[in-house]
């Protein structure tokens, strides 16, 4: 049995970060940005464009240390950045120039590059790098909070709006394009939403590690249903289930907040793995993938 | 009647391979044609210009204003494995006017009665909540025309609609077809199968890059239209009326047109 005062103890160490205004802004940002990555996870993972979506997150990198850099505001200058390489990465995957893959890469580690030697050679101005690069609930500001809950109900009303189309788009492009679906137009979207997404995301997840967080939920989910919707929404309180848990546990376990809520995900995947039958698994043995 | 489509002398290449040489081809309201070649003769590349997802490199295609399409792929490019039941599939066509998490009450029971309908014309009744992955060969090609004709199509284009199919089944899609035909929609598909499909088609072109023939099945699937497409010697008889292709090729029994059709099949035992 245990004891009342061992067990108040517990409770009250548990809810000690709570007392403070930057975690409850980090709880907030991690809740809503594991939501938010879940979500739009689940039409990167469908597409298998996890690798667009880890490379799209490096390359917002660049664009956040030279708009330290230069004095811009980090949203605004990465952002642009961000758009432009979504954009750059969106017309490479589909007009396949040279392989795709190489080309990602080529593009967004260069950028990834530039954002670490820019830091090196000039420091920042005010931004934390580690941060961005990792992950910190003391890296979150009220800004912060205000920028993902802006970009959250974009995405939100935006796939409300473009749901069968993107539902379209995602499940067969080609005939969506026969059937009068302006698939470019629709894959730019999705493209600029998932850039605000990393962007929004940065200071919690850090860009090493935003990848993790559109995946795993959207994985968990597709083992658990076969259903598009209910991945959907499965996906996205999985997603904001690992950030209010990881961010919890980050600050009593003193470990950035981006590798908690990955690690909180992971355990997450295992328990669905195990538990989800040769039905479940075999669901994500092929996904992303056509036959 | 003006035509829907109005292709005039198309070619097309990818890379510096030609797939398409100087085709001309007008497809009407209540046309059912069939496109038959080799792999690789361009078929497919013709029902993508047809549609204008692709854009020749040469000659005009023409559309009627307003005109809508709806296709249906191989079900071997098919992602099998993506989440999505049967009606999530048809009703993923329905993208005009937007539609939304929010539409009326009323709105969300007018679309359920016009999936009802469709699932019950093409004989999916019941199978709504189905993964895709669990419905048989047959009824994944009759989920694929029930997402085309919600569209509101007027042309409907098939990409080898019976590939994979048992000869029932291919014949219930032909069967289903010739009905949408009548409804007045125009279809055109491609096809290997040349007995099984296109002989039993009001009209039939033969592709290999240009056009070798076109017309009714008697007038177009003879041995010598066919050895220009096909590359290879056939032999064509006649059964009920319809047009039989058979390969002439028998490397193992001596040389091209040495068949012989009985009337009787042993039992192998």
């Amino acid at each position: 049995m245990i004891p009342a005062a061992l067990f108040g103890s517990v409770w009250s160490d548990a809810f000690r970060p709570y007392e403070f205004q930057f975690f409850r802004n980090g709880l907030l940002v991690a809740t809503i940005a594991g939501a938010l990555c879940g979500l739009i996870g689940c039409y990167v993972v469908l597409r298998s464009m996890s690798y667009i979506g880890h490379g799209l997150a490096h390359s917002i990198f660049g664009g956040f240390a030279a708009s330290s850099l230069i004095g811009v505001n980090v949203f605004l200058g990465a952002g642009i950045w961000g758009l432009a390489s979504a954009l750059l990465i969106g017309g490479i995957t589909r007009r396949r120039p040279v392989g795709s893959d190489a080309a990602i890469g080529v593009v967004t580690t260069a950028s990834f590059a530039l954002g670490l030697a820019l830091i090196q050679i000039f420091g920042t101005t005010g931004q934390n790098a580690d941060a961005a690069l990792f992950g910190n609930v003391l890296g979150v500001s009220t800004t912060d909070v205000w920028v993902i809950i802006a970009v959250t109900i974009a995405t939100v009303g935006a796939i409300a709006v473009s749901y069968r189309r993107l539902l379209f788009v995602t499940f067969d492009p080609d005939v969506a394009e026969v059937s009068g679906v302006n698939v470019a137009l629709t894959d730019g979207v999705l493209m600029a939403f998932l850039a605000a997404a990393i962007l929004a995301t940065m200071n919690v997840m850090g860009v090493t590690l935003i990848a993790a967080a559109l995946v795993l939920p959207a994985v968990v989910a597709r083992l658990l249903t076969s259903t598009f919707s209910t991945m959907l929404w499965l996906a996205t309180v999985i997603g904001a289930i690992t950030g209010f848990v990881g961010m919890n546990a980050s600050y009593h376990l003193d470990v950035a907040s981006g590798p908690v809520i990955v690690l909180a995900g992971a355990i997450v995947f295992v328990f669905a793995f195990v538990f989800a039958g040769s039905a479940g698994r075999s669901r994500v043995a092929h996904v992303g993938h056509v036959g | 009647m003006t035509p829907l489509i109005n292709v005039d002398n198309v070619s097309h290449a990818y890379s510096h391979d030609l797939v398409l040489d100087s085709v001309s081809l007008e497809v009407r309201k209540g046309d059912f044609l069939g496109i038959v070649g080799p792999s690789g003769s361009g078929k497919t590349t013709l029902l993508r210009a047809l549609s204008g997802s692709v854009e020749p490199l040469k000659g005009t295609v023409t559309r009627a204003p307003g005109i809508r399409f709806g296709f249906v792929p191989q079900l071997e490019q098919v992602n099998w494995n993506f989440p999505v039941t049967v009606a999530e599939c048809i009703l993923m066509a329905r993208t005009r006017p937007i539609r939304r998490f929010w539409s009326s009450k009323g709105e969300r029971e007018a679309e359920r009665r016009q999936l009802d309908a469709v699932l019950d014309r093409l004989g999916l009744d019941g199978l709504a909540d189905r993964h895709i992955r669990a419905l048989s060969g047959g009824q994944q090609q009759r989920m694929f025309l029930a997402r085309a004709l919600m569209t509101d199509a007027d042309v409907l284009l098939l990409d080898e609609p019976t590939s994979g199919l048992d000869v029932q089944t291919r014949h219930e899609v032909l069967h289903l077809l010739d009905e949408l035909r009548a409804d007045g929609l125009a279809i055109v598909v491609t096809t290997h199968d040349l007995n099984g499909i296109a002989a039993h088609l009001p009209q039939v072109m033969c592709l290999n890059v240009r056009v070798i023939g076109t017309g009714t099945p008697q007038c177009v699937l003879t041995p010598e239209i066919l050895e220009l497409t096909y590359g290879s010697p056939m032999e064509v008889l006649e059964h009920a009326g319809m047009p039989v292709v058979v390969d002439a090729r028998r490397p193992m029994d001596g040389p091209p047109g040495t068949i012989t059709l009985t009337d009787t099949a042993e039992v192998m035992g």
